[in-house]
């Protein structure tokens, strides 16, 4: 293939946001216990979480139950016989067992608790209490599951796991959300999903996608061929792009010469690989490839605090971290492709599955040594550069967000 | 015709159905991380030069449709995806310097050769 000429990306990413500094960071808040408390408070409880599309419940009766490891709640998502999504926390008012047990099915139009068959319709009003005869004047009024503050977002499910949210999840997801609508997102129905515990704070799991001046050497033979190729032997990005809270990085890419197997997946079975962007079948989002280089592959969109999109031409992935502890978090990646139009198609689809999970587990290796140096106080900066700015970034958001919750509980204590 | 047939054309591969065709990735990826690069090296290739034949062939199917010769056939591929990084990327079936994939666990997966709605 030929060496294109193309302009190396430069330096300056830093310079068009001069609030947000360029010094080293106090690696504090990637360790501190107190931190880890405040941060529930304040960014967690305060957030809307991504738990699946609604394409997995297209038909009435159809249901889903998914944890938030990080509130321990588990929760229910079902369509009911009027077409609407509503969402329940999975627990029975009796005595606080599931009343859904399965992960996701098809239900006849009531759900029942495996524990005393207590029944609960679509609408999770309380649909029959067995041998209530036995019981002393149940109001059965407050016997209906409790609903979960429930949303969609461009066929993205996402619940709040407070009874009261603090934003809309239209607020939460601001300008980010918006520049992001009309990527056929429901084009890409078909899904896989896998999940790790790792030992380290959320906000590593997070970093770790989040720049690539890494790619050429964590990534010498998977990521960095494609993505450095002649043009861009640092592996710069093309740009960055700060929304509130929200960040996405642009990534550059010429593609270079592919790898023999890769290659069998790209000419033959190009549904689920990133398809050239003079066949796009629709108009690409305003927040997509923001200046519109003929050099870009892919956006890893970043929505504070834990979730973060990969959005190529054909296709998409999704990364989301739950943090379990200060040095303990659940990273779960979804890939999500376009149907199969043949059965060679399917072969692309896995070939990109394997391509995004290996990867991933280069970027993953290095998250648990990193804590260890954290915890035992042998790193106390970090010091970014120019394209590490959505660390930059993330380190400026949580520090300033903490810093607006002490003052609001101060205020609060001297009222 | 025997339960490790392959189209016509494809008989070079038929030695690697009983150990290379795998229920589904989980599979796939526990035969990529127990084998030997020797193992991973021969059925890498012989299944390399067929691989462009293979894809023309399956593109003539649909999924949820597929004869038995076809899904193994397919299936051959899959597992050829699967190992296609420890021979191209790393020269050993992990990783290289890794986080363990062993740590992960998949909650849904592709199927192999359903219907795609």
């Amino acid at each position: 293939m030929d060496h294109v000429k193309v302009p190396v990306p430069p330096i300056g990413l830093t310079k068009k946001y001069p609030d947000i500094g360029t010094g080293p960071v106090s690696t504090a808040i990637y360790h501190d216990p107190d931190v880890y408390k405040k941060e529930l408070e304040a960014i967690f409880k305060r957030s809307w979480y991504m738990i699946g599309r609604v394409e997995q419940i297209a038909e009435p009766g159809d249901f889903f139950v998914y944890d938030l490891p990080t509130f321990q709640q588990s929760v229910l998502i079902c369509r009911d016989r009027d077409g609407n999504i509503n969402g329940f926390h999975n627990v029975c008012p009796h005595r606080g067992n599931v009343v859904e047990h399965r992960s996701a099915g098809r239900c006849n139009g009531l759900f029942m608790c495996r524990f005393h068959g207590w029944s609960f319709d679509l609408k999770g009003n309380i649909a029959r209490v067995r041998d209530e005869e036995g019981f002393f004047d149940l109001d059965k009024s407050q016997l209906n599951l409790k609903p979960i503050p429930t949303g969609i977002w461009e066929g993205f499910i996402f619940v709040c796991p407070v009874d009261e949210p603090y934003q809309s999840l239209e607020d939460y997801l601001g300008e980010q959300g918006k520049s992001l609508v009309g990527y056929p997102w429901s084009a890409c129905t078909q899904s896989s999903q896998f999940e790790t515990e790792i030992g380290c704070n959320w906000k590593l799991a997070v970093d770790s996608p989040a720049e690539v001046y890494h790619i050429p050497v964590l990534h010498p033979n998977s990521a960095a061929p494609t993505m450095m190729a002649s043009g861009n032997p640092a592996g710069r990005l093309l740009d960055v792009t700060l929304r509130g809270h929200h960040r996405t990085n642009s990534h550059y890419s010429v593609m270079a010469e592919p790898k023999p197997v890769q290659n069998l997946a790209y000419k033959n079975a190009a549904a689920a690989q990133n398809v050239v962007q003079e066949a796009l079948d629709y108009d690409m989002p305003p927040g997509m490839n923001a200046t519109r280089s003929k050099h870009w592959s892919v956006d890893l969109v970043m929505f504070f605090p834990g979730l973060a999109f990969t959005v190529s031409a054909g296709m998409y992935t999704a990364h989301q971290v739950w943090p379990l502890a200060p040095d303990r978090c659940l990273y779960q990646q979804r890939v999500f492709v376009r149907k199969a139009r043949n059965a060679a198609e399917r072969f692309g689809q896995e070939n990109t599955m394997v391509e995004f999970r290996d990867v991933v587990m280069e970027d993953l290796s290095t998250l648990e040594r990193i804590q260890r140096a954290l915890n035992s106080g042998q790193i106390k900066q970090f010091h970014y550069h120019d394209h590490e700015l959505a660390l930059r970034h993330q380190h400026r958001v949580v520090t300033d967000v903490l810093a607006e919750y002490d003052r609001e509980v101060a205020a609060k204590t001297l009222v | 015709m025997n339960d490790t047939s392959l189209p016509t054309g494809f008989e070079p591969l038929e030695p690697f159905v009983a150990d290379w065709v795998l229920p589904d990735t989980v599979a796939r990826l526990t035969k990529r991380l127990s084998s030997d690069m020797a193992d991973i090296r021969a059925f890498y290739a012989a299944m390399l030069p067929m691989g462009e034949k293979a894809l023309v062939y399956l593109r003539d199917f649909q999924l949820g449709e597929l004869p038995p010769e076809a899904e193994r056939l397919l299936k051959l591929m899959l597992a050829l995806a699967e190992i296609a990084p420890a021979v191209e990327w790393y020269d050993n079936p992990q990783v290289f310097d890794g986080f363990p994939v062993t740590r992960i666990r998949y909650l849904r997966q592709f199927s192999d050769t359903a219907a795609q709605r």
